[in-house]
């Protein structure tokens, strides 16, 4: 019998690519309908964040896929895996109609496309308050929120993880701001991470964030590399006009 | 591992002992080749630009120079890159327009056989591949020694036909052409080595090249590389053969074979807009919503 792919690829490695994802999956228990669903929020999130990069000049898809590769691994429904590759879809995806934020017909597409569920989570993401004061005021008191609030932070602790992990925090320009934040709020997130019972995304998350905050950021290479302050999208030639950035 | 990112590959060069001035070069390739293949996405929906970020990481983990870093990735700017044909590219938005009516997944089909038809058209096969100003544009940025790479890397025919007689000549080569044979071989390792091939419609087609051109390949590593990268492609190729991914991750067999463009939806549909504009002019009556 044909040995399964399962086992191959970069174990322990966050994937960047829909191919080392797909490899992980199995490997972390996902079968039949579930790497349906995942492979259908990888091929909407291909159509929505086509060209898209990170200020970094990374592309777009490997940070959703790695947002996802971090939630496969801790073991999350595949609904959230889901939500992790469409997390940022409503503020930074092209749905062509030249609008950011969630609108009814955005929100018709995604849930057609992967589901009510992981389209819940994806909303949720989209509306909550980000900021430093709302992430303080939550706190690691997370008793009083319902079951899909908790997964959203769990995909916002995913995002987190994934944006450090492989430092390329320190490719884009406003990388010393963003420093800034995570000295601000790196407890708080592990913290959030322990409250929501998975120990080895906080562990993971304490790693990346004192990795990041000790790290030379002033080779002139790295400053060379930072591109823009935020994403960006570069259109093919062929089909620049007009095209929203 | 390899690298599959900027991110990545920049940190795999810093931690091999690449200088400054190496990395500049690295970097202003990749952000060229970012450009050229934007939204471009492989057989198997993976991004081009991962390929040829990890087509340039094996480079680097097999001793290549900052330049042949840089070659491999722009190693598909001729074949694949979009350096704005421009009108010749909107024949097939017309017809993406033609079919507005049509459902999402059909018209992205169409879609992509047009562009691919197109894109085959004899031609405009040279118009595609190579021209005189898209080298200049090369040659300016990169020198004449990187472009003349790149262009006898499009040139060369990597067909199992061809392999054969690669391999008995593969010592009479000069170091460009050593380098181009290097880089494919790098490319080969690239494709098979995570099972990105597995993925696509058409594996068996690609799958069909390993078995038939698979001991060539080595061999001709062997002779180029040495034996590190001729044992890395025999234990890929050994488990590619075997390997099986689940159905539900394999793509429909109507998704293209080997690469698309899926360009941001806004380009294209505003590519729809004006060309509803020209058809108003030539076409009285056509409705503008």
């Amino acid at each position: 019998m044909a040995e399964q792919i399962c086992g191959k690829g970069p174990e322990g490695v966050i994937a960047q690519t829909n191919i080392q994802l797909y490899n992980q999956l199995p490997r972390d228990g996902y079968r039949g309908p579930a790497l349906a669903q995942i492979r259908r929020a990888y091929e909407l999130a291909l159509e929505i964040f086509a060209g898209r990069c990170q200020p970094s000049g990374k592309c777009f898809l490997s940070h959703v896929v790695g947002t996802a590769s971090v939630l496969s691994s801790l073991g999350q429904s595949a609904d959230v895996v889901a939500a992790g590759l469409l997390h940022n879809v409503y503020h930074n995806g092209d749905f062509g109609d030249g609008s950011t934020g969630a609108t009814p017909a955005k929100r018709i597409w995604v849930q057609r496309a992967v589901g009510p569920v992981t389209e819940e989570i994806v909303y949720r993401f989209a509306v909550k308050d980000w900021s430093h004061e709302a992430l303080r005021a939550h706190g690691s008191n997370l008793e009083p929120l319902e079951d899909v609030d908790r997964q959203v932070l769990m995909v916002f602790l995913a995002n987190e993880l994934e944006r450090f992990a492989d430092g390329g925090i320190f490719y884009q320009r406003d990388c010393a701001g963003r420093l800034r934040f995570v000295s601000q709020l790196r407890e708080v997130s592990v913290r959030m991470a322990e409250a929501l019972g998975v120990p080895q995304l906080a562990e993971a998350l304490r790693a990346a964030f004192r990795q990041a905050t000790e790290r030379e950021i002033s080779s002139p290479v790295l400053r060379m590399a930072r591109t823009t302050p935020g994403s960006y999208v570069c259109a093919p030639r062929s089909f620049r006009m007009g095209c929203r950035t | 591992m390899y690298a599959q990112t900027k991110i990545q590959l920049l940190e795999q060069l810093r931690d091999g002992g690449y200088t400054e001035a190496d990395l500049v070069l690295v970097l202003r390739a990749y952000a060229v080749a970012a450009e050229l293949v934007s939204c471009r996405f492989q057989g198997n929906n993976n991004s081009f630009i991962a390929h040829l970020v990890g087509v340039a990481s094996i480079a680097a983990a097999h001793g290549a120079g900052a330049e042949i870093v840089a070659v491999a990735l722009l190693h598909s700017a001729y074949r694949n890159g979009d350096f704005g044909e421009g009108p010749l590219e909107w024949l097939c938005d017309v017809a993406a327009f033609l079919l507005g009516r049509w459902s999402h997944t059909q018209r992205r089909f169409l879609y992509n056989k047009l562009l691919s038809w197109y894109r085959g058209w004899r031609p405009f096969t040279r118009l595609r591949l190579v021209s005189p100003a898209k080298r200049r544009r090369l040659q300016r940025q990169f020198g004449a020694r990187i472009e003349a790479t790149v262009y006898r890397f499009t040139a060369l025919r990597w067909w199992p036909e061809t392999l054969p007689a690669l391999v008995a000549g593969s010592g009479a080569l000069d170091s460009v052409d050593r380098a181009v044979v290097f880089l494919y071989l790098a490319n080969e390792l690239e494709r098979t080595h995570d099972g990105g091939l597995l993925y696509h419609a058409h594996s068996e087609q690609k799958l069909a090249f390993v078995r038939d051109c698979g001991d060539s390949v080595v061999k001709l590593a062997e002779e180029i590389s040495g034996p590190r990268l001729a044992t890395e492609l025999r234990q890929a190729y050994a488990w590619i053969m075997t390997a099986s991914v689940p159905q539900e991750l394999r793509l429909s067999p109507r998704w293209e074979a080997w690469s698309y463009l899926r360009p941001p939806l806004s380009a294209r549909w505003r590519m729809g807009a004006r060309l509803r504009k020209v058809l108003m002019h030539c076409v009285p009556g056509t409705p503008l919503a």
